[in-house]
């Protein structure tokens, strides 16, 4: 017994050990080494839902993390990306963050989280001093030192939608449906005011919980609201169920909608999605010599179907990175961390330029088409994110 | 008017996920944790037999089947083993449910699936609108119901169900196959959760985790519902009445929250269920 209980206690103990040992790199927010041929290698954690509600986008992410990878090669700067799986859960996400911190020893945090994870996983960013760029954005998370929102905030989002929506369509009476996030109640806010100062109310808005399968009861509202436009903020998954919906009752998809997240359909568009307006970062259809090489890159990858905005917003938050690294001219986390403020990338969606831990970009709308794209019939100039942080 | 129609639709949704649980749950004592994985596999299969040119209607029974079967070869390798050990169930089938999960991540990616649905239009109600779809799933959750229950109270074969439900020792003393009874139990649940997975697809968002959501208010039902067959369309009709109810005279963030609410008192009343037959 006694021999029984050592053996345990010795095993434990190697056990231990390994972990402890496990990982490379040699100290904090010092991941750099020469690769191959002398460039300088960043390792980076990239953080995104792999399963759970927000795993939709998870594939296409994964694509454009291995395209922003190539650009950056062609830079002259290998990536050695630490891939995690947030599961959609806070609590997990900490954990990860934590082992590519303390363990993979990464210099900075790339990820595609709600805003709860992307909160999780500060704890860990934040105390190593290293960048968090957020692909989704930092619109629940407010002003973090280390973080930046690589997304449209709803102050771009909305303002453009309401000008849209009711100085040039015409449509006065506004009704929003969301996911139950905390962004999207910024976004109903935001919107409020936006609408209300371009000669529009907002006549209703529901909620619904993140993993809803039924949208009936938001339908029902819609159509007893008396609106003649829905804004939709429905993320994830739920947006197919609720376009499906949305689509095939004929009362409900007589009123114009407007969806702010483009939902993740895979390689091709599903038909109940055709005529829908979205408002987006990027459609594959914007017309630049960038973005018409990023699709030949694209497809010569071997992805089916156009680039998503996600995947335009995984790429850029690679890009402004890789620019703060050069600014920086240093490889450690906290040096790159200094000079993240106002670097540029222009791309195959315009120029995006750091405003107060977000992005100054131009916006599109566009309008599903039934091969897979959307047409672009709106583009802005560079909007500011409204953001105001201090440092 | 709202209400009615809610209630149509997810009562229909409810039931058809409940039944190769309360199956499962019912008659062999196993909390199938691997329900939602069962009807990923179902929808999933139907997925790629519609993609490859197959009618919906016929792709849903070889896909019900196919489930079936694999629901005997994890009969066979893991929950014969763990029958008399409930706990041991319950992280088994567990485990079950994350592998089901990455073999279906592996196999076809995350990216979201969608299955349009084979019946078109609907019944315009007021405000409301009902899809003809919809109706016709709660039809034939009620109808499978009625054939379960037929079964179980007036063949052979239910009756040797119940016997060895009742009493293992006694059935196998009285020449019954105790072994196969249970495996084809586990089996037809199986079958029948590959159904509704196939069935509920096209009114539902089809990724890897597929149904993971509506496992707990199944569970709930399947607890309610005592040990007879009427009891799951009862505790169906209940719970989704009282989440339509609150979802649109309140919110529906708090709909979720109040069904767990009501089914904890309803289980405090009655502790064995609301239908129960005699001892």
């Amino acid at each position: 017994m006694q021999r029984r209980s050592a053996l345990a206690a010795v095993l434990v103990a190697a056990f231990f050990l390994v972990a402890a040992c496990g990982g490379s790199g040699s100290g904090a927010g010092a991941g750099t080494a020469s690769g191959s041929g002398g460039s300088p290698t960043l390792k980076i954690g990239f953080v995104q839902a792999l399963s759970g509600p927000g795993a939709a986008y998870a594939q296409t992410n994964s694509a454009a993390m291995k395209a922003a990878q190539a650009m950056a090669q062609q830079s002259g700067v290998t990536l050695d990306v630490v891939a995690g799986d947030d599961a959609t859960d806070p609590a997990t996400a900490a954990q990860v963050c934590q082992r590519m911190v303390q363990q993979d020893h990464v210099v900075a945090i790339i990820g595609y989280e709600q805003d709860a994870a992307a909160s999780a996983c500060n704890q860990a960013t934040s105390g190593a001093k290293i960048p968090q760029l957020n692909a989704t954005g930092v619109g629940g998370l407010g002003c973090i030192a280390n973080v930046y929102g690589m997304a449209p905030t709803p102050t771009q989002s909305v303002g453009t939608v309401a000008d849209y929506l009711v100085k040039e369509e015409g449509k006065k009476k506004i009704f929003f449906v969301g996911s139950d996030l905390p962004t999207n109640h910024s976004v109903l806010d935001e919107l409020t005011s936006a609408v209300n100062a371009a000669g529009g109310q907002i006549v209703g808005s529901s909620f619904e919980p993140f993993g809803s399968t039924d949208f009936t009861n938001d339908l029902t509202r819609v159509k007893s609201s008396g609106a003649d436009a829905v804004v939709s903020a429905v993320a994830g998954n739920d947006s197919l169920v609720f376009h499906k919906q949305y689509a095939t009752d004929p009362t409900a998809s007589a009123i114009e909608a407007l969806e702010m997240y483009v939902p993740a359909v895979g390689s091709d568009s599903a038909s109940y999605l055709n005529g829908l307006h979205l408002v987006a970062p990027y459609f594959a259809s914007v017309d630049n010599d960038a973005n018409t090489t990023f699709l030949a890159d694209w497809k010569a990858a071997g992805q089916a179907g156009n680039p998503p905005t996600n995947a335009i917003e995984v790429l850029y938050s690679v890009q402004m990175l890789i620019q703060a690294y050069q600014a920086a001219g240093s490889s450690t986390g906290s040096d790159i961390l200094a000079a993240m403020a106002g670097v540029s990338y222009d791309g195959p969606a315009g120029t995006w330029t750091e405003d107060n831990h977000s992005v100054k970009l131009p916006l599109y709308i566009g309008q599903d088409d039934k091969d897979g794209t959307a047409t672009v019939i709106k583009t802005t100039d560079p909007l500011a994110p409204g953001t105001t942080c201090a440092g | 008017m709202n209400v009615l129609v809610g209630a149509i639709g997810s009562t229909g949704t409810i039931m058809l996920t409940v039944l190769g649980l309360g199956l499962i749950l019912g008659l062999l004592n196993i909390i199938n944790l691997a329900q939602a994985g069962m009807m990923a596999i179902g929808v999933y299969l139907t997925v790629d037999l519609v993609g490859s040119g197959w009618s919906f209607w016929l792709a849903v029974p070889v896909a019900t089947v196919a489930t079936g079967l694999v629901g005997a070869v994890i009969e066979y390798a893991v929950v014969r083993r763990v029958y008399r050990r409930p706990l041991d169930a319950i992280l088994a089938t567990w485990g079950l449910s994350l592998v089901i999960v990455e073999c279906i991540q592996l196999h076809d990616g995350s990216a979201p699936k969608d299955l349009d649905p084979p019946i078109s239009g609907g019944f315009s109600l007021g405000d409301s609108y009902l899809p003809t779809y919809r109706v016709a799933l709660l039809a034939l959750g009620l109808v499978l119901v009625l054939v379960l229950g037929l079964i179980q109270r007036y063949t052979t074969l239910g009756l040797r169900v119940r016997m060895v439900m009742s009493n293992p020792a006694l059935a196998s003393g009285c020449g019954i196959n105790t072994t196969q009874v249970r495996q084809w139990t586990f089996i037809v649940g199986s079958a029948l959760s590959g159904l509704a997975g196939a069935l509920l697809g096209p009114i539902s968002s089809i990724s890897p985790d597929y149904a993971q959501a509506a496992l707990i208010p199944a569970f709930l039902v399947v607890l309610l519902a005592g040990n007879l067959l009427r009891g799951l369309v009862i505790a169906s009709v209940l719970l989704s009445a009282v989440q339509t109810l609150f979802s649109v005279y309140v919110s529906p963030l708090y709909a979720s929250v109040v069904v767990i609410a009501v089914a904890l008192v309803l289980l405090r009343v009655r502790p064995h269920g609301i239908s129960r037959a005699a001892a």
